[in-house]
């Protein structure tokens, strides 16, 4: 894995365990963790506040439409679909 | 007027090619949806639907909600809209509790829809099966039948049915347009689900003066701002949560809207910050609106100058009453606090199947909101909070929202939910889930300290990551651990 996707990895980690996962450590969670599991997705609401902290934190913009499942499956999932939004 | 189907119906010939609908790039006239309803009752009927028939429509936003909803009215059942988003142990309740004759789906839900409708006759449509031609008979008319069921979607308790009748249908869009300047010319967006009464009562309504519905199957910021760019709307009803995500996402930055005449805010309090924000990002001002599924629209904020009552629900609409009264049922006088209570040709006799409920909520003609509130001297109605909800601290009344408002002062505190908590003895004590940064709970306590009473300064306070809300972003405390 790139430095470059690895910071990115790591941002989106810090972003799902503030707004999901509180009390889990950083470490624990991996490139496959499902983010389903930590209740992203879950709930409309939530999910779009979570998709405008990802715009804020990468200054992109990002169509809600195109967050399904597939994204969400897994940090690595979300870690492309930001690399492919910044492009 | 009789059956409220005949709202789409009046003024058939001058408006029949005007715009009724438009569903993604397709736009639906008039003449056309009118011929879609005449065809659809009419398979309906075949289909033995008919008065006491009651037909659950599953559907989102779309031609075919829209067609449903009048063609079961013209053939004399009841519909029961049921929000296509919602969670299939929802829809197994709602169906359990009204046990509806007949299920309209569409094919991308149908199989959803097979694990709770059991027993139930289920027709998926598309677009397609409304042109087909059957003999085209006259509404059946009995404006004192049930027309239409709703679902409380209220945060506390449990969801309660309310039925609606033609009467009441009628009355809603003619109070709702009697009060708002819409006409042909308007271009309404609903992204709100049209199977709620907020989104019913502005679908009937748009339709009653023959506007052009843009239906949206659901809330993406993407597709509600090309949706008010691109089809020039004039009228958006919203709730906060759409508002405040719109005001605050970069995807809006540039965008103009100059054919957008009102924007409405219902279902949950707007926040000052949300109307503010929006109106810096598209300059216009958001206006509150004050509904409920059992009473339809109750008052609306006209004001001319929103931004000084910009934290009011507005005046009465036409042919409703609203007063504020005490404990012992007498009106309050301005700047008075009590419990808002309403009487409406468009509002409910009562629940479905819950006499105790509906005895409680429903007395001599005025429906018990539950709500509290104050007028103030020009008229304009302001929520002061959930009468419900009271806090019984040893015998003194604390209203969450007196203490909510309170922490969202506090800098660092971003979401604050206050409920009661058991304190033993059989009393509660003030319990904060707070949503905030950097701050301990000595710190909350300290910042309340002299500024609330002793008995509401919460003595129990939990730090959450973010609250629970409904779609509508409404904080749902009932699912708050007590």
């Amino acid at each position: 894995m790139t430095e470059e996707k690895q910071a990115l990895a790591a941002k989106i980690k810090d972003l799902v365990v503030r707004r999901f996962a509180s009390g889990l450590d950083l470490g624990d969670i991996s490139l496959d963790q499902s983010l389903f599991e930590l209740g992203v997705g879950v709930d409309s609401v939530s999910t779009l506040e979570f998709i405008m902290e990802l715009e804020n934190e990468f200054g992109i913009s990002i169509d809600e439409s195109e967050v399904g499942p597939g994204v969400l499956e897994n940090i690595d999932s979300l870690c492309e679909f930001i690399v492919f939004s910044g492009k | 007027m009789q059956n409220y189907s005949e709202i789409l119906y009046s003024n058939l010939p001058e408006r029949a090619d005007r715009p009724a609908l438009r569903c993604g790039e397709k736009t639906y006239s008039y003449g056309r949806l009118c011929g879609f309803v005449d065809s659809f009752s009419s398979f309906l009927a075949k289909k033995g639907v008919s008065e006491g028939k009651k037909v659950c429509l599953l559907l989102p936003n779309s031609l075919e909600l829209a067609v449903s909803l009048f063609s079961v009215a013209r053939a004399g059942a009841a519909a029961v809209p049921v929000d296509a988003a919602s969670g299939t142990e929802d829809i197994r309740r709602c169906a359990e509790f009204l046990r509806p004759d007949l299920v309209v789906t569409s094919p991308p839900l149908a199989g959803t829809l097979r694990s709770a409708f059991a027993g139930a006759e289920t027709v998926v449509v598309t677009p397609a099966d409304f042109v087909a031609k059957g003999p085209v008979f006259p509404p059946v008319s009995r404006p004192s039948r049930e027309a239409v069921y709703l679902f409380s979607t209220g945060s506390t308790g449990k969801p309660k049915c309310v039925a609606r009748t033609h009467g009441n249908m009628i009355a809603l869009a003619r109070n709702h347009t009697a009060t708002i300047d819409w006409d042909f010319r308007d271009r309404i967006l609903l992204s709100i689900p049209v199977s709620h009464t907020y989104g019913l009562g502005n679908f009937v309504s748009a339709v009653s003066v023959g506007a052009c519905c843009h239906l949206l199957a659901g809330f993406g910021r993407k597709a509600v701002l090309d949706a008010l760019e691109k089809g020039k709307i004039t009228v958006f009803p919203a709730v906060p949560f759409m508002l405040d995500v719109l005001a605050r996402s970069k995807i809006s930055e540039g965008r103009d809207f100059p054919d957008l005449r009102y924007v409405i805010s219902a279902g949950a309090p707007l926040g000052e910050e949300t109307f503010f924000s929006f109106h810096g990002t598209f300059g216009i001002f958001p206006r509150q609106l004050y509904g409920s599924s059992e009473t339809g629209v109750m008052s609306i904020n006209l004001a001319e100058d929103v931004a000084e009552k910009r934290l009011s629900v507005g005046r009465p609409v036409e042919n409703v009453e609203i007063r504020v009264v005490s404990e012992a049922g007498e009106p309050l006088r301005p700047g008075q606090t009590g419990e808002i209570v309403v009487k409406s040709p468009s509002m409910t006799d009562g629940y479905v199947d819950f006499p105790e409920e509906s005895e409680k909520a429903f007395r001599n003609g005025f429906y018990h909101t539950g709500d509290l509130g104050t007028f103030d001297d020009d008229g304009y109605l302001f929520i002061r909070g959930r009468k419900k909800l009271f806090i019984n601290v040893s015998g003194n009344k604390v209203d969450p929202y007196e203490v909510e408002s309170l922490l969202m002062t506090h800098e660092k505190i971003t979401e604050a939910s206050v409920v009661g908590v058991s304190g033993g003895g059989g009393g509660e004590k003030v319990k904060a889930f707070v949503v905030a940064e950097g701050v301990s709970a000595e710190d909350v306590v300290e910042f309340c300290r002299g500024k609330l009473s002793g008995y509401k300064i919460p003595s129990k306070i939990e730090f959450l990551d973010s609250l629970p809300k409904s779609p509508a972003g409404k904080v749902l405390r009932n699912r708050l651990g007590r």
